[in-house]
């Protein structure tokens, strides 16, 4: 049953693919659901869209919204080659043909292009056992934003069924390593869809480039990059492609993470001789220190609130996660399962962190209750680095190894749904979720 | 972070993090050869420090070592070259000293953490034993029914009160019934029960009464057949003791006096702390 649920997606992975333009897919990532986790999923039907001739080149929209639908494992997309009819406006809806199906929720839609080259998408999602509509709306983007189009759809009616605001319109920042280790190594900063399309080149450089993270507005990405032979920390505005290398300082400059509010930058330097953790006021870019201490400090996140930083450190022997209130400087330790412990973030909710976890000597991606100190490992590949949350907390990317070459990965936040987005074009590594965005209105 | 990337091209991820120092001193080393470039940059930004630093001040500040710490000279007059090793030696027990002191941290922060979780799991416990040890208070454990007289209508309630709603319903009704002395009625009402939740909470109790309605009817084999119901299926039940006393009874009218002894013996012997051993006593000894 899971294994025919999974061909048909890949097999709906590989119609998107043909419709898509054929340059852009060899660049974007695939995506492979290797695990779509639950049970009890939701059936729901998703009837191709109407789409006249002039949408010729385009996805189908219905694909690229059950491949988002499934690709969260707590829905099972009905194959279109299994309905018994293909309505698109509401009269042509019998509840009674999608019962018989087993279905429970239906979406139709109908697509239009206006006269100024824009397109319109109308459509209606329906309760199908008590026979009602759920919804009806109508969005209109550019051309170039059809994809935007359907992920904004997947996001409301994500949104209508499971209560939890969709993350599909999100992006995604990763770093693309061809040739590493080699005199012809580039290094690229990619900007893709939440789902792995779309991939475009933000910055290419022969240095490293690494740690890439957003500003919480979704118009900046801070990242170190090695361009002038040191690490120095760059600020890359989305919108404009304009870049600001921050001043930088004797050693490491590293881990650039911007505060909840946007107005600051925890990074690490180890200016003063080994790695310690900074606050940097992005207005009158003064500094403040935050940890001292002879071990090493780094990479460091926000809480939630801004009042706290969550960060790494081998003060106690070994690399733990310490948490430092900003206000008292008090520091308090998070870990204390297992000898290494490092590269913390914490979920929206503020409770529970999820780190690189090493068990048995193997790296994996785990999430800790702090109230209950429950500690659980998601990912069962080894070698699994940099974990970046969804927006909504639902989901997280991270890093890892797939027959020795770096492939993204995506788990949910209970372990149960697991892609991964491996890169046809090289090492895929350090991938930042974006927050919420408005992508219909973006200008990237 | 950049000793990570560094760490996995030289093909040594384990030692990534290891790498932090590596990697700074390279970098450190890089800059100080390459001249000013840091310093200036260095100059252009106020660094504010930190507040609270208190904890700080009572440790030693590390310095790196292209920076010596200036020494008072050595008193017994050596010559540098010993002033210099003399610093070496001391820069090299700084470094085990610094290595001990977060080995120590590291253990003292995790016996904190044991120290406080056992803290706040001993206080669960006791507070689970309190709640615990108060219900067991307000529900008295329910004394072995005597068989001379019936319960009292409210330990059968609190007997039924945790069953579920409609089993403890039909087994009240039943009781009852046998309580107003509707024996008939009360026989269909338990027997009924016994169908409907062949597996409830209360199914050896109504076989018990059962086999008390019975003897009352002087239906001496649908009784014997009731309590040795009792006596077989619940091995464990509380009703066991009373049932084995009442089989007594029941197989003294059946006409089987040895077998009857042997059931009254076994009450004797098995439950000598119940009032049904009492009662097993006394009419062994008529029987005899």
């Amino acid at each position: 049953m899971r294994s025919a649920v999974r061909n048909a997606v890949r097999f709906v992975a590989g119609l998107l693919c043909l419709a898509a333009v054929p340059a852009l897919c060899a660049e974007s990532l695939d995506t492979i659901i290797i695990d779509a986790g639950y049970d009890k999923q939701t059936r729901i039907a998703i009837v191709p869209f109407r789409q006249g001739p002039e949408f010729l080149g385009l996805a189908q929209l219905a694909d690229v919204v059950g491949f988002d639908l499934a690709r969260s494992g707590q829905f099972a997309p009905e194959p279109p080659e299994n309905m018994l009819s293909y309505p698109t406006v509401q009269r042509e809806v019998f509840f009674r043909d999608w019962r018989i199906l087993g279905v429970e929720y239906l979406v139709i839609g109908r697509a239009n292009a206006e006269y100024n080259g824009d397109l319109s998408v109308s459509y209606e999602l329906f309760d199908v056992y008590n026979e009602r509509q759920m919804l009806e709306e109508r969005m209109t983007a550019p051309r170039h934003k059809w994809r935007d189009i359907a992920h904004a759809v997947s996001d409301v009616v994500f949104e209508k069924i499971t209560g939890i605001r969709g993350a599909f319109s999100t992006r995604m920042v990763y770093v693309l390593a061809e040739n590493a280790g080699t005199d012809y190594a580039r290094y690229r900063l990619e900007l893709a869809d939440s789902d792995g399309e779309r991939s475009r080149t933000l910055f290419t450089s022969n240095e490293p480039l690494m740690s890439p993270s957003w500003s919480p507005d979704g118009r900046r990405v801070a990242y170190v990059s090695f361009e002038t032979g040191r690490p120095g920390i760059v600020l890359h505005d989305m919108a404009t492609g304009a870049r600001e290398l921050l001043p930088n300082f004797v050693g490491i400059n590293g881990s650039p993470i911007f505060s909840p509010n946007g107005q600051n930058l925890a990074l690490v330097l180890s200016r003063d001789g080994n790695p310690e953790v900074y606050v940097m006021n992005l207005t009158d870019r003064r500094l403040r220190r935050i940890t001292r201490h002879h071990g090493i400090d780094t990479e460091p996140s926000w809480t939630p609130d801004g009042g706290s930083l969550i960060f790494t450190s081998d003060r106690g022997g070994r690399p733990q996660i310490y948490q430092v209130e900003l206000a008292t400087n008090f520091i308090e330790r998070l870990t204390f399962q297992g000898p290494y412990n490092t590269r913390a973030r914490l979920l929206p909710d503020g409770q529970h962190l999820i780190f690189v976890h090493r068990r048995d000597g193997v790296d994996h991606i785990a999430w800790q209750d702090l109230e209950r100190d429950d500690l659980r490992v998601l990912t069962a590949t080894p070698l699994d680095e940099s974990p970046s949350l969804a927006p909504n907390g639902t989901m997280l990317i991270y890093a890892t190894q797939d027959q020795g070459k770096g492939i993204l990965a995506v788990v949910s936040i209970d372990g149960r749904v697991k892609y991964r987005l491996p890169s046809s074009s090289g090492d895929v590594r350090e991938p930042a979720w974006s927050p919420f965005i408005d992508a219909l209105r973006s200008n990237f | 972070m950049a000793q990570r990337l560094v760490g996995r091209s030289i093909g040594d991820k384990g030692a990534a993090f290891a790498a932090h120092f590596f990697l700074s001193a390279a970098l450190v080393g890089t800059v100080l050869s390459t001249g000013f470039i840091g310093s200036r940059v260095f100059a252009a930004v106020p660094v504010e420090e930190s507040v609270a630093e208190g904890e700080i001040e009572a440790r030693p500040r590390f310095q790196s070592q292209a920076q010596p710490v200036p020494t008072s000279p050595p008193q017994n007059g050596a010559v540098q070259p010993a002033g210099d090793s003399r610093l070496g030696e001391l820069f090299y027990q700084l470094q085990i000293l610094q290595q001990e002191v977060q080995d120590l941290r590291g253990l003292v922060e995790e016996q904190t953490y044991q120290l406080n979780r056992l803290a706040r799991d001993q206080k669960q416990q006791y507070i689970d034993l309190d709640r615990r040890v108060a219900a067991l208070r307000n529900n008295a454990p329910t004394p072995v029914i005597s068989t001379s007289t019936l319960p009292t209508d409210s330990l059968a309630r609190a007997a039924a009160s945790t069953a579920s709603g409609s089993e403890r319903n039909a087994y009240t009704n039943a009781f009852d019934m046998m309580k107003n002395r509707r024996f008939d009625e009360s026989v269909d009402a338990f027997t009924q029960m016994i169908g409907d939740y062949p597996n409830g909470q209360y199914t050896p109790n109504a076989f018990y009464w059962l086999g008390e309605l019975y003897l009352a009817r002087t239906e001496s084999e649908k009784a014997r057949q009731s309590f040795a119901q009792v006596v077989n299926l619940y091995p464990d039940h509380q009703k066991v003791p009373d049932a084995l006393y009442k089989l007594g009874v029941v197989y003294h009218r059946l006409g089987d006096d040895s077998r009857s002894l042997e059931y009254l013996n076994r009450v004797q012997a098995d439950y000598p702390e119940t009032s049904a051993a009492g009662l097993a006593t006394t009419y062994a000894s008529e029987l005899q």
